[in-house]
């Protein structure tokens, strides 16, 4: 390329200032980048985590609803037990805690 | 095939490194230190617009950066080159498409505009310059401002160096019949 370039009169400028700078913060910007996704997918995965570690432990309602309704059976009538316009017999039980007693309809008259 | 581009192709861009080599932050500024001004004042001959031609610049490295994984150093700064062409081609065919209005020469930033001749000749050859086909311009700017054999000008531009040469050639013959030279 020894050819004689018309080109060799061209003036040598000077590119604005401030182009290093410029690079250096776009590349800055675009660094944290791979952060950037990474901290909002930790944080729900984190959430995730906390909602399923929530679901596990809260007590399931109906396993409270039938947890009440067997202690209500089981608790006997605080002025024990009335009956009125039947016949009671007491009927043996083998098992002298346990008291069980027939009930029968009163004859009529 | 002018436009090397990223071509994964060795064939098109030789500069493609072997697999694990990637560049890191430091080199790239260091090719940015390097090729900054030859790369603005070719540009500044096809744009003719300082602060478009910086944000080739600019959007070129960052490119670079984009694909640091892939990006031999020992290339980088040729990769420099071949990006900012192609942005640069690409936004005069974007221009021609709209009908965009050539921008003016201000001259801005050349010494010794307080010279008359001095201006009319950069004004001149500005003119002509202006007139060259993109293909012919990229390989005069090239050889004027990049210190680049014509091999290594034909592997930036994607062409045979026979091709640089003969570009160069006709070139400077229509840039000199242009300025009145002989």
């Amino acid at each position: 390329m020894d050819e004689h370039m018309p080109t060799r009169a061209l003036a040598r400028l000077a590119p604005p200032p401030g182009g290093e700078q410029r690079l250096r913060a776009a590349l800055v910007a675009k660094t944290p980048s791979h952060r950037g996704w990474a901290l909002p997918l930790a944080a729900s995965l984190g959430c995730l985590c906390v909602l399923a570690s929530v679901l596990a432990l809260r007590p399931d309602p109906v396993d409270d609803r039938i947890r009440e309704a067997v202690e209500t059976a089981m608790t006997p009538p605080a002025g024990g037990i009335r009956v009125s316009g039947a016949q009671v017999e007491k009927v043996g039980s083998p098992d002298p805690d346990v008291r069980i007693y027939r009930l029968a309809a009163a004859p009529t008259r | 095939m002018e436009a090397c581009g990223w071509s994964s192709s060795r064939q098109c861009c030789p500069a493609t490194p072997p697999d694990g080599v990637a560049i890191d932050e430091g080199e790239l500024v260091a090719s940015y230190r390097r090729v900054e001004r030859p790369l603005y004042n070719a540009l500044y001959r096809m744009l003719w617009d300082a602060q478009e031609c910086q944000d080739m610049i600019h959007d070129a490295y960052l490119r670079l950066w984009d694909r640091r994984d892939r990006v031999d150093p020992e290339r980088v700064d040729a990769l420099a080159w071949t990006a900012a062409l192609n942005l640069a081609r690409n936004r005069l065919r974007w221009r021609k498409l709209r009908g965009w209005p050539a921008a003016p020469d201000t001259l801005e930033g050349v010494a010794g505009t307080e010279d008359p001749e001095a201006e009319a000749e950069q004004a001149n050859l500005h003119a002509a310059l202006r007139r060259l086909p993109v293909r012919m311009l990229q390989v005069v700017l090239m050889a004027e401002f990049s210190g680049m054999a014509a091999r290594e000008i034909g592997e930036v531009l994607g062409i045979p160096e026979g091709t640089v040469a003969s570009r160069r050639h006709q070139a400077v013959k229509r840039l000199k019949q242009w300025l009145g030279e002989h």
